[in-house]
């Protein structure tokens, strides 16, 4: 499987329609940011198309079983709270241990995905000692221990600073380059337009514009998505 | 006025109508019943004595417990004869003329009917062997049944007799839940008038309350006073819940078996178990 | 916080000196040599019959006790994704025993004594379902403690209500003191009534186990690393019911036990939920073997209820972590 498909996905919670019949195809090697206002129906298109919620029309990953999807896509939500409180490496490794082949090339993933975040120095930290920026970084690392072709993020950049922001977006563009797909939501439009080559816009849950190419995000182009 | 409100008036116009022709509502129009008495038994302890000694005349309620194979001496008593909870509306609404009560009724619900004027008498919750004459006496006069009473009090005193000079073994009494009487109850006061001491020289036995099996087992006591539960006739209970330990520790021969519902309540047939546990004592 | 691994020679050490204290502690004072020769011998004796048939039902219901709860605990806990979770705080144990409350007042205990533990693990399972069902919704902690605390009360409620209806108050009395939870008589046949469902509902939460590591950051993230998340859920309630209710059924109502030893081995494994739910049955026996030991040694006329004990020593904690928890 080497596409994420989703055609006329919709969904709809007590009689409110949340998304509107979305249909796109994302392949290997894409950096498809995903915006939209708040309430547009980000969050929930990336995770109805997991299969995490209820949903009506076609999406190929919620059809997998449990093991397949894992392999095929690693979902990074965001984390509002810390209730066990491991330490940092003791997390990777709980991941890495189940996708890699053995104990070298666990540590080896596990030592990747720290340095590619830039979180080396967080390793034997506990969770509950990390900032919100750190603990994003450190979910993004854990997802990367997955090995999945696709990963699908909400709000990645949200709390992090500049630095760390930057971290991320050329994490993103060399997992492209390294022909995995990466679908993230943001509202940092400047950091979309650096780090896409794909943009897809949500307006009231239902597809605004979907542009292959890289984009420039100009006030008449703002106000079509936000207003 | 909306829809919501007439609807709520509605109910709450259906609810009083209910309530107004409900049997309960109305206070009684008729002539007193004063002239014949109307007798209200309200403990299974009392209901055994009277039901048994002075017959079901002018009775109107017993216990609810009367129907309870496991402690009515009476368990196919007139279906006529209403079975009640001590409850004091309940009661008022029997008008009756005598209720017989227990010092251990709710006390509430006696003040509620003292404060209405009914006329109560009450029965004592016998703890010795010679409670039991005196309880008759008490239900005889109460029930203006004073003769019959004489005797059967009379006859009651004689089966005790006089009591057995002690012997130095303990006998100890256990439910099947692992329940103790103590040392202020029917059982133990039998087991002393057997000429057997009730509590060991530790003093074991002495309070009531649930015990553990092996300080029961510990104590050594020279017999073991059960519950004869097949006594009991209903065949798909299994009343037995004896601890397999206990029965392993003291065999068949070594317990003597006693129906409880001999001496659960006090009345003319408990002085009986002395003769038992006598001649359990014998095997 | 993490503390050095103990030696494992010194828990297995303090494991079985509790069993054998256990063993050795009671009203009636065992001669062990005159034990040892009645075994040989295969003589039935007092010696005997105190060691086999009430001391080792009572360690070994000690140990089941603990293995029931510390796994339900341990289970729940990382499910509902609340370290506040555990079997008598939710309400679990408090519907089993309405379950066998229901099941006295009707008198079916007397029919068979299977129903006890049946009509307890029944109602377990409506209430673990419940709270499941509704912590999926909801992802505030406190939201999911207050359904517990509902279920609970509606529980002692329809508890208190089938006491009230009863006419027989010798019932009533031996219901009461039954709900305080007692290891006290526990017999042989009590633990074969009590073994069957008690260790099934441990090993069905224990194959959970792998799993419970990619519930760190919830549900999502756990189904996402390739957990059928379901399975789980179904796992963890059936489970949890069936060691709660198979263990509540014979004796009794045992609270705070699932709350503690996840707690106390937490800072032993790193907060590894997958550690945490192995070691949280071993640490839990400990627990309840220790209490049961400092039950006997009380010089109370009445011995002391288990469900007592444990509520006094537990609620405190309970409320010691709530405030060093949500208090600041």
């Amino acid at each position: 499987m080497d596409i994420i498909e989703v055609k006329n996905l919709g969904v709809c919670i007590n009689d409110h329609v949340i998304l509107r019949s979305v249909s796109f195809v994302v392949t290997k090697g894409q950096c498809v940011g995903l915006i939209g206002k708040n309430g547009a129906g980000k969050t929930t298109l990336l995770r109805a198309m997991q299969g995490l919620s209820p949903y009506s029309g076609f999406s190929n990953m919620a059809k997998m079983n449990y093991e397949d999807r894992a392999s095929f896509v690693a979902w990074v939500p965001q984390i509002h709270d810390i209730v066990w409180d491991v330490k940092v490496k003791k997390l990777l490794e709980f991941t890495a241990r189940k996708f890699c082949r053995n104990a070298a090339h666990t540590e080896q993933t596990i030592s990747a995905s720290l340095t590619s975040t830039n979180t080396v120095q967080l390793a034997e930290k506990n969770l509950s000692s990390l900032s919100s920026g750190e603990l994003a970084l450190v979910n993004v690392a854990r997802a990367l221990c997955q090995h999945s072709d696709f990963i699908l993020m909400d709000e990645p950049l949200a709390n992090l600073d500049p630095r760390q922001k930057s971290t991320l977006i050329l994490l993103m563009q060399r997992l492209a380059r390294q022909n995995k797909g990466i679908i993230f939501t943001s509202h940092d439009m400047p950091a979309v337009e650096t780090a896409c080559n794909r943009v897809i816009a949500l307006k009231d849950g239902a597809l605004l514009f979907d542009e292959t190419h890289r984009i420039k995000f100009t006030d008449t182009r703002n106000q079509e998505i936000f207003d | 006025m909306g829809r919501q409100c007439r609807l709520f008036i509605a109910a709450v116009c259906a609810l009083l109508f209910i309530g107004a022709a409900s049997p309960y509502a109305h206070a009684s129009t008729t002539a007193n019943h004063a002239a014949t008495p109307r007798i209200v038994s309200t403990n299974i302890c009392i209901d055994n004595i009277l039901i048994h000694i002075f017959g079901t005349t002018h009775l109107v309620a017993v216990s609810n417990l009367v129907d309870d194979p496991l402690y009515s001496q009476v368990p196919f008593l007139d279906p006529a004869i209403e079975r009640i909870s001590f409850d004091a509306e309940n009661i008022l609404r029997l008008r009756p003329s005598l209720v017989l009560i227990s010092n251990f009724s709710n006390h509430r619900v006696v003040k509620m009917l003292r404060d209405s004027g009914v006329t109560m008498v009450t029965v004592p919750f016998a703890t010795k062997l010679s409670d039991i004459s005196q309880n008759i006496q008490i239900i005889g006069n109460a029930v203006q049944q004073n003769a019959k009473a004489k005797i059967a009090s009379e006859a009651i005193r004689q089966q005790l007799g006089i009591a057995t000079p002690k012997a130095d073994q303990f006998a100890l009494h256990v439910t099947s839940n692992n329940y103790i009487y103590g040392r202020h109850s029917l059982i133990s006061d039998a087991v002393s008038y057997a000429g057997l001491a009730p509590v060991n020289e530790q003093g074991f036995g002495a309070n009531a309350g649930f015990y553990n099996v092996e300080s029961i087992i510990a104590s050594n006591p020279d017999h073991l006073i059960v519950d004869d539960v097949g006594a009991i006739a209903s065949p798909n209970l299994r009343h037995d819940r004896y601890h397999p330990a206990l029965k392993t520790a003291f065999p068949h021969k070594q317990r003597i078996k006693i129906d409880p519902r001999l001496w659960s309540c006090a009345h003319q047939l408990t002085p009986q178990i002395i003769d038992m546990i006598k001649q359990g004592m014998r095997k | 916080m993490t503390i050095r691994t103990l030696p494992l020679w010194l828990c297995i050490f303090a494991g079985v000196a509790l069993i054998v204290l256990s063993l050795c502690l009671g009203p009636y004072k065992i001669n062990w040599s005159q034990l040892a020769y009645d075994i040989a011998k295969d003589n039935q004796t007092i010696e005997t019959i105190v060691f086999f048939e009430l001391r080792i039902p009572r360690t070994i219901m000690c140990i089941l006790t603990g293995v029931a709860l510390g796994t339900g605990g341990a289970a729940l806990q990382t499910l509902l994704r609340n370290p506040l979770a555990e079997p008598s705080i939710i309400g679990i144990s408090s519907s089993a025993a309405l379950g066998a409350v229901l099941v006295m007042s009707f008198q079916l205990h007397l029919v068979s004594l299977f129903f006890m533990p049946v009509g307890a693990i029944i109602f377990s399972i409506v209430a673990a379902s419940l709270l499941v069902f509704i912590s999926r919704r909801s992802h505030d902690h406190v939201t999911i403690l207050l359904v517990g605390v509902g279920i609970s009360l509606l529980s002692g409620a329809a508890t208190s209500f089938l006491l009230s209806i009863s006419d027989n108050p010798y019932a009533v009395n031996e219901i009461v003191f039954w709900m305080l939870g007692s290891l006290s008589n526990v017999s042989n046949d009590d633990l074969l009534l009590a073994v069957p469902f008690a260790l099934s509902g441990a090993l069905l939460m224990l194959s959970t186990a792998p799993a419970q590591n990619y519930f760190v950051f919830g549900g999502e993230v756990a189904a996402s690393s390739g957990i059928n998340v379901k399975t789980l859920r179904a796992k963890v309630i059936l489970g949890a019911s069936l060691g709660v209710g198979g263990v509540t059924a014979i004796i009794g109502m045992v609270g705070f036990i699932g709350l503690l030893s996840p707690h106390i081995v937490r800072p032993f494994v790193g907060n590894e939920p997958r550690r945490t739910l192995i070691w949280s049955p071993v640490v839990a026996a400990a627990l309840v073997l220790a209490a049961d030991i400092a039950i006997r040694l009380l010089p109370t006329t009445n011995e002391l209820r288990l469900g007592v004990v444990t509520t006094l020593i537990g609620a405190p904690l309970f409320l010691y972590v709530i405030f060093k928890r949500f208090g600041h």
